[in-house]
């Protein structure tokens, strides 16, 4: 009760007819959670709600035994890193995080010792006087944990922090964030699977507003034992084969094509394989009709 | 804290500079900000001691009859409605009223006075339209009256501007009679920070809507919203914080500017008993209602629409405004002024006369301007919660408004 998020069928609409969230039910407990979905899916939308900046419509949220009408006190034990979000150009590192620091009602004392501590963190100690305009994108990304993390919460809620950023700054990214995710609930969201591979013990699927899935990742990857098979083929079959199978995954050599599909019985000359998040995630799309068609894209 | 920082943000931006530059500029060219040339001294007799706007209805009937005939005439009548100058021609029915009214004042009859205005150059010469002798004072005003709101206002004939035909000289008695209450009545400062309010009230009225824009749409820009939205801090604190620090990085550097015109005369005074609070009283209780009130615009609308569409209405406000101020330079006050004129040095018998309207006008201002506040507090609250629904659907509506006004343009 007192570190989890309780969420009952929540539902979210945008103007009338717009349903962004439908009978969302979730607990989420301290450590690594992850919110896999495609564009759309209403992560953004489930993320905005937990931190107060979007009401609900029915159904009720309680961040660590504190329901989320009581904004006031949400607000102090969440920290929020928005997807797409920005800091005054012009201000230094160390003057936004003062400035942040101060809104989040901090001392001087201890604001100054903290944002010092976090800066350390994530590595940006030495830009601290440069200013935000003149941050890379994986250097604003870090600010954006770091002033996440100003106020200590209890709750950290990150919106596709690792999009857009290269495969070196995202692992230390993804480490960064498994190195705060100790004595915390982390919420982290993203349509990126291995993400949640590197870092989440815990996950749900959200597609149309909807949980398709909720549970641990080595469950996750048991559901989709037996569904997975490859085969090697010749290249002059695929538009054929492209229509009988689902197709997850597919690379060619000359006129041969490996290809991985999803089935739920074997299908002769094809070998069954060891799933892995991807796979699983995939074939929840699968089975709720609305597969991602894969366009025929030679990997 | 966040005072400071506010503060900080406020003035470190291009909006304040530009402030700091107007204010300096009208200052500096409109001689209100040096005064050591100006002192106010003991009225030597037999010196000459200036005109004055009187009501004398001696002079003013006459003068004021004998134009309206002439504007008759030429059926072209001189108009200020909202400050701006305007030519109205009357439509025959309209005419023929004017012709009653005149034919009231002069005897003369509206058939006569009509056929006149058809053979304007004969005629002018055969009959002699004079007002009567026993039209009493009341009655002509009454009369005037009528003829401004035939003409739609604003006419040389409407109360205030009946004074402009009576200017009579200053006599050595009403001389020291003035001197005396700049002495003991603003004990000389006084008149001069009024004078100085009186044209940095222009900048004062405007400006403010700029900064308050500037520092509303900030976090959007900076895309920073969502950082702040989901802090802890209240709305309540966050807004009232914005819009004080608006308010004093305004009133500090006007203030400052306010010793440094005053204390440019206090030397001419040595000895007698000076008010050296005055130009602090006077910016706080003559200028800052007006910066509240253009600073609470501002955050308003642009809470409201996240356009900054303020600056339109402000602008729109304080475009009319001090157009229509011109007619009251001499120092009259009307309850929904934004900037109140006082164009003189001393003049103390009318700021005296017309100090409640004044106080009254100041405290409308500032007081609107504080539920202005506390509206942007809540629309602030309301889309931190993402409360979208009356908000978003007057931004629609602006929207839609505003798309519909480009096609037309198109
Ligand atoms: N302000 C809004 N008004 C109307 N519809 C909206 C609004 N914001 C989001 N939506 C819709 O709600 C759905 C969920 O959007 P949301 O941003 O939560 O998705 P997401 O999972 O975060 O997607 P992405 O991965 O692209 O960030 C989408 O269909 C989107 O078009
Ligand atoms: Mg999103």
């Amino acid at each position: 009760m007192e570190n989890c998020i309780e969420i009952k069928e929540l539902n979210k609409f945008y103007g009338k007819k717009k349903q962004a969230l439908s009978n969302v039910n979730l607990t989420i407990e301290q450590g690594m959670f992850g919110l896999l979905g495609r564009n759309g899916a209403g992560k953004t939308t489930l993320m905005k709600t937990l931190v107060t900046l979007l009401k609900k419509q029915s159904g009720s949220i309680s961040v660590c035994g504190i329901p989320i009408e009581n904004a006031k006190e949400i607000r102090k034990i969440v920290g929020y890193l928005p997807q797409d979000f920005s800091m005054y150009p012009t201000m230094t590192v160390i003057e936004a995080m003062d400035y942040l620091g101060i809104l989040s009602g901090i001392g001087t004392k201890e604001r100054k010792e903290h944002i010092d501590l976090l800066l350390k963190k994530v590595n940006l100690t030495e830009h601290k006087n440069k200013k935000v305009k003149a941050l890379s994108g994986g250097m604003k990304r870090r600010l954006g944990i770091a002033q996440a993390l100003l106020n200590d919460p209890k709750v950290l809620i990150v919106d596709e922090p690792t999009a857009g950023l290269d495969p070196e700054e995202r692992i230390r990214f993804r480490n960064l964030l498994c190195d705060v995710s100790e004595e915390r609930i982390v919420i982290l969201s993203t349509h990126i699977v291995g993400d949640i591979e590197a870092t989440c013990e815990n996950l749900a699927i959200l597609n149309e507003g909807s949980i398709l899935y909720c549970g641990t990742v080595s469950d996750l990857l048991d559901t989709a034992k037996g569904k997975v098979f490859s085969k090697t083929v010749d290249k002059r079959d695929l538009p054929k084969l492209k229509k009988e199978y689902n197709i997850i995954g597919m690379h060619s050599q000359e006129n041969k094509t490996y290809i991985r599909f999803l089935a739920e019985v074997p299908s002769p000359g094809a070998e069954s394989c060891e799933p892995n998040i991807e796979d699983a995630y995939m074939l929840y799309l699968w089975n709720n009709g609305t597969a991602p068609i894969l366009s025929g894209g030679e990997a | 804290m966040l005072f400071g920082k506010e503060i900080r943000k406020t003035v470190l931006s291009f909006t304040f500079v530009a402030f700091i530059i107007a204010l300096l500029v009208m200052t500096i060219s409109q001689d209100v900000l040096n005064f050591s040339d100006e002192a106010i001294a003991f009225p030597k007799q037999g010196a000459d001691y200036g005109i004055q706007q009187k009501e004398v209805p001696k002079q003013i009937m006459p003068a004021a009859f004998s134009s309206l005939c002439e504007e008759f005439a030429a059926n072209e009548y001189i108009a200020y409605p909202i400050g701006f100058y305007k030519n109205v021609k009357l439509n025959d029915t309209d005419q023929e009223k004017m012709a009653d009214i005149i034919s009231t004042l002069s005897g003369v009859s509206v058939d006569d006075l009509l056929d006149k205005d058809d053979e304007v150059s004969e005629a002018k010469g055969d009959i002699e339209v004079t007002l009567s002798d026993d039209i009493s004072y009341e009655e002509f005003k009454a009369c005037m009256k009528q003829a401004d709101d035939l003409i739609g206002g604003g006419s040389n004939y409407s109360e205030n501007n009946l004074l402009n035909y009576s200017y009579v000289a200053v006599t050595y008695e009403e001389a020291i009679e003035n001197y005396n209450l700049i002495a003991s009545k603003d004990k000389f400062t006084g008149a001069y920070a009024r004078l100085f309010c009186d044209f940095v009230g222009i900048i004062l009225s405007i400006f403010p809507v700029f900064i308050a824009v500037a520092v509303c749409l900030k976090d959007r820009r900076a895309k920073m919203n969502e950082l702040i939205y989901a802090r802890k801090t209240s709305s309540f604190k966050l807004i009232l914080t914005r819009y004080f620090s608006v308010i004093i990085a305004v009133m500090l550097p006007t203030i400052i500017l306010a010793y440094i015109s005053n204390s440019s005369v206090w030397g001419q005074y040595s000895g007698m008993s000076l008010d050296y609070l005055a130009p602090l009283k006077y910016t706080i209780g003559w200028l800052m209602p007006s910066v509240m009130i253009s600073a609470a615009i501002g955050m308003f609308f642009t809470e409201l629409t996240g356009t900054p569409i303020a600056i339109a209405i402000q602008g729109l406000w304080w475009f009319i405004d001090i157009n229509v101020g011109v007619s009251k330079l001499r120092g009259v006050h009307t309850l929904f002024e934004l900037a109140p004129r006082h164009n003189a040095l001393g003049n103390t018998q009318i700021f005296l006369d017309e100090f409640n309207t004044l106080a009254a006008n100041r405290l409308i201002m500032a007081g609107a301007a504080l539920l202005l506040v506390i509206a942007t507090i809540i629309i602030y609250e309301q889309k931190r919660r993402g409360e979208l629904s009356g908000y978003e659907k007057i931004k629609t509506y602006i929207a839609s408004l505003a798309n519909r006004k480009s096609k037309s343009a198109a």
